[in-house]
């Protein structure tokens, strides 16, 4: 068995996938005040690109991105032959329907969360779902 | 968080700023997929970024845009200029927000109103016809409203609020209020308050019912109104709209909302299974299980439930129905194995409203980067200096230091000669942002005119200093509503002289020496020196006579003349009591110039001649007589007051003694050929000047003040004026000339050395 679901002591890492420039900065707060390290990715392709060059504990992935959007972005990274196919991912978007929602499952995300978001909601999932402790 | 918005403020204007482009380029091509596409995305970004903070019908009114939008980006929905209206009234409405917001730190009230009467209009859009009940259904009541924050916990569902309000006499008809409330199916959430403040004791009525209750229920709408079927008239029932979404309330003051980790982990356990059973795609099946298994195994550890957390990983390797079946087993005892945990903690104070917006400067990161590196250098040239000071103590010959110093001398002015430079650029910024916005404003004005105009715009990316750049959009503006309502002729006119029915406004940028010009032309009319010459006598500006001899050129010039104004009628775009006079003014302030060039029938080319950065040149304003006068301080080595019995006279001028060497004395008032009073005071007020190796003393009458003003170099008929070194415009408005020390000392050596 893989390190998979092992419980991070050391800071835990999270990856931004969103092509607006104020809502990373936004999660880019709320993440560095969590006690996260927060590294960015403008749309799907710069994303994988992160996820080949850096370990991360946890992917915070938008919908609607140019270029490559986030379903494409996760559906790459869950058929890789590779561990980096087990980050969790917490898909963001602004749609609440269900089939919005069923849409982001299929694409292999953990989580999904209705935008906007509080910042207690979200610190409290992305915590659970990158394994670290409050 | 003040970050934020200042940064969201300015990608809000940036935003709205392509956008309208796009739409006007759009309204040109309708069927242009990339512009389309490009619009889509700015509302989609604008929505995303308004949706991080608590401005609801700007939220609610971007979403509509976007839905129609996305609809044209799927062409299912034609862009007609119906929706490219309502798009550009909606970026002029979220422009104004956004100077609301900054100003005040909330959307003006009328927001509310205006917001859902354009987003009904995007959705009769998409559902034309008599299907218009979400148009139709009146705005949600505030107290609805105000349930989004207790509801951040359960998104998605549909949701029916009641607003139950009891009669004051409801005892009396044998009404019993919380038991129906307790009969509600479904119910979420209850809150009870005082339905108007409590009366003092001694008025308080036991007996009346002061009761307001607002209930959440997940319960269908019909059930609901069976309920309070017997006080219908006292119940007000309204569908949560999905669009009502959780608020981001500042950490400090949310006092529930903080959920507590073991829903969570709950929620995410659930939403793995959900996940585990929406797989479609083999290949992505053993990723997507690890992720699945990873989540769940860390919401568990995150609680501290590893023994959990280790059955999910053994089930891991029996497939994904295994791992589905562990997830489910831990979900449905989970209230055993629930250890408390509190979940909350003082993440920080983050009001994103709070505070002043400063303005922010955008800078490339790469002059930002040759700052550092100059930086850096004259760090290191400054210890070299500390080098030098070790060298002395030691006793180092004196040759050698000295030639040290002057190379340390020359190589720290050499860095901060550039690193002056490299400051003042960092404030350079394109003229796009600028002529941006004048697809908008060309549009506008010709339309309010019934005129049919082209703009080009050429040269956006020339650069200039923040502040020219953003002092210039009023002159423009001015300039090219003019040139659209005079300039241009209309179209049955412009058909008759064979020119195209659409006339054409070229703004264009250039760099010119150390400034930059900035030119609008169009091809319409032309200016009729003969017309300007009539009406300048009319106005009073100039006799007949002089007129007669002045070449085109300078009869043209006129129009800048304050009190001028060659509109045959005033205009409703132009003609708003401001003539080509406050352009001039305008241009003056910055430290530049307008000229203009015409050919009748042709067109006509206003140009702004503006300088590319503000050197800001300190400046003292001395009198002499009843004027005053700058001198730039650069020059002036000291300010002495000397007793008027130190004054000689000399061969040919007066001299003073200052630190044991003779200084040659002229009064300003005679250098500037008024000296004909005679001298005043016991005291001579002296600036001692340095110019090319030599000192001089200047008389002034009075020191006035020290001013930092952007100073003009001469126009040509003052310029030939030796000692004027330029001109700058104080305060007041008024004139002030800025003598140049070296031209004085011209003037003056050839007495003073007789």
């Amino acid at each position: 068995m893989s390190d998979t679901g092992s419980l991070r002591l050391e800071t835990p890492r999270v990856l931004v996938v969103d092509d607006g420039a104020l809502v990373r900065m936004y999660y880019r707060g709320i993440f560095e005040r969590a006690g996260f390290a927060v590294d960015e990715a403008l749309n799907g392709i710069e994303g994988l690109e992160r996820v080949l060059r850096a370990t991360y504990d946890l992917l915070v992935v938008d919908v609607n991105m140019p270029k490559m959007d986030g379903y494409s972005f996760l559906r790459a990274l869950r058929g890789r032959e590779s561990p980096i196919r087990s980050i969790p991912a917490l898909m963001t978007s602004t749609e609440a329907a269900e089939g919005d929602r069923e849409a982001a499952r299929v694409a292999g995300a953990n989580f999904y969360l209705v935008k906007p978001l509080s910042e207690d909601v979200l610190v409290a999932h992305a915590r659970a779902l990158a394994g670290s402790r409050p | 968080m003040n970050d934020l918005l200042e940064q969201f403020l300015d990608e809000t204007r940036e935003l709205v700023q392509s956008a309208t482009e796009d739409l006007l380029a759009l309204e040109a091509a309708p069927g242009d997929a990339e512009a389309v596409n490009r619009v889509f995305r700015a509302f989609h970004t604008l929505k995303g970024s308004v949706g991080l903070f608590d401005f609801p019908p700007w939220f609610s009114l971007l979403h509509a845009a976007e839905d129609c939008l996305s609809a044209a980006r799927a062409a299912t929905l034609a862009v007609d200029s119906a929706l490219v209206d309502l798009a550009l009234e909606t970026l002029d409405a979220t422009g104004r927000w956004a100077d609301a917001v900054e100003i005040g730190g909330a959307l003006p009230e009328t927001a509310d109103a205006e917001g859902s009467a354009l987003a009904g209009r995007y959705r009769s859009l998409l559902s034309p016809g008599p299907e218009t009940r979400a148009t139709d259904a009146p705005a949600l009541p505030v107290w609805a409203s105000r349930l989004s924050e207790p509801l951040s916990g359960i998104e998605g569902r549909p949701l029916i609020a009641v607003r139950y309000q009891p009669r004051g006499d409801c005892f009396f008809s044998g009404d019993d209020p919380l038991g129906l409330v307790r009969k509600v199916p479904g119910l979420l959430a209850v809150t009870v308050e005082p339905a108007v403040p409590w009366s003092p004791d001694d008025e308080f009525d036991a007996f009346a019912c002061n009761l307001a209750i607002t209930l959440v229920s997940e319960a269908p709408r019909a059930e609901i109104e069976t309920v309070f079927r017997l006080v219908g008239d006292q119940v007000t029932v309204v569908d949560l709209p999905t669009a009502i979404y959780p608020r981001i309330v500042p950490s400090g003051t949310m006092s529930a909302g903080a959920p507590a980790l073991e829903p969570v982990v709950a929620a995410i356990l659930a939403e793995q299974v959900r996940v585990l059973a929406a797989s479609d795609e083999a290949d992505t099946d053993a990723g997507r299980l690890e992720a699945c298994a990873r989540s769940a195994m860390n919401a568990l550890r995150s609680t501290g439930r590893s023994s959990a957390a280790e059955r999910c990983g053994q089930a891991l390797g029996s497939g994904p129905d295994a791992l589905r079946a562990a997830i489910e087993a831990i979900l449905s005892n989970r209230t055993d194995a629930a250890t408390p945990t509190d979940g909350e903690e003082a993440y920080g104070a983050s009001d994103p409203l709070g505070g002043d917006a400063a303005r922010t400067l955008r800078v490339d990161s790469a002059r930002v980067d040759v700052l550092v590196a100059l930086v850096g250098e004259l760090v290191v040239a400054r210890n070299g200096l500390g080098h030098l000071a070790a060298q002395a103590e030691a006793g180092e010959d004196a040759g050698t230091l000295a030639r040290a110093i002057r190379e340390a001398d020359a190589n720290i002015g050499r860095l901060s000669t550039t690193l002056h430079r490299s400051a003042i650029s960092l404030r350079l910024t394109p003229l796009s942002s600028v002529f941006r916005r004048f697809g908008r404003q060309v549009r506008d004005a010709a339309r309010g005119l019934g005129k049919d105009v082209v703009l080009v715009v050429e040269g956006e990316a020339t650069e200039a200093d923040k502040g020219i750049v953003e002092n210039m959009f009023e002159p423009l503006l001015h300039v090219v509503r003019n040139a659209i309502d005079h300039g241009l002729e209309d179209a049955a006119n412009r058909r008759q002289v064979g020119k195209p029915e659409a006339g054409r406004i070229r703004l264009k940028a250039e760099q010119d020496g150390d400034g930059i010009v900035v030119s609008v032309s169009d091809d319409g009319r032309g200016i009729d020196p003969a017309f300007i010459r009539r009406r300048a006598v009319e106005r009073g500006l100039l006799q007949p006579e002089p007129v007669a001899t002045m070449d085109d050129a300078a009869v043209t010039d006129l129009i800048f003349a304050p009190g001028f104004s060659t509109a045959e009628s005033v205009g409703a775009l132009s003609g708003r009591g401001v003539g080509m006079d406050a352009v001039r003014a305008a241009a003056a302030r910055m430290g530049g110039r307008v000229s203009v060039e015409s050919r009748v029938g042709l067109g006509t080319t206003i140009r702004l001649h503006l300088p590319r950065t503000i050197a800001l040149a300190r400046i003292m304003v001395v009198g002499a007589g009843t004027e005053s006068y700058g001198i730039a301080m650069d020059a002036v080595v000291e300010v002495v007051r000397r007793p008027r019995t130190c004054v000689h006279a000399v061969a040919g001028g007066n001299a003073t003694v200052l630190r044991g060497r003779t200084v040659p004395v002229f009064r300003l008032v005679e250098l500037l050929g008024r000296g004909d009073r005679p001298l005043d005071g016991d005291d001579a007020l002296l600036l001692v000047v340095r110019v090319n190796g030599e000192t001089i003393a200047v008389e002034v009458d009075r020191f006035e003040a020290r001013i930092d003003a952007v100073v003009r170099p001469p126009a040509s008929l003052v310029g030939s004026v030796a000692g004027v070194g330029g001109t700058t415009m104080l305060g007041d408005g008024r004139v002030l000339l800025v003598l140049d020390p070296a031209g004085i000392l011209a003037d003056a050596s050839a007495p003073a050395g007789g």
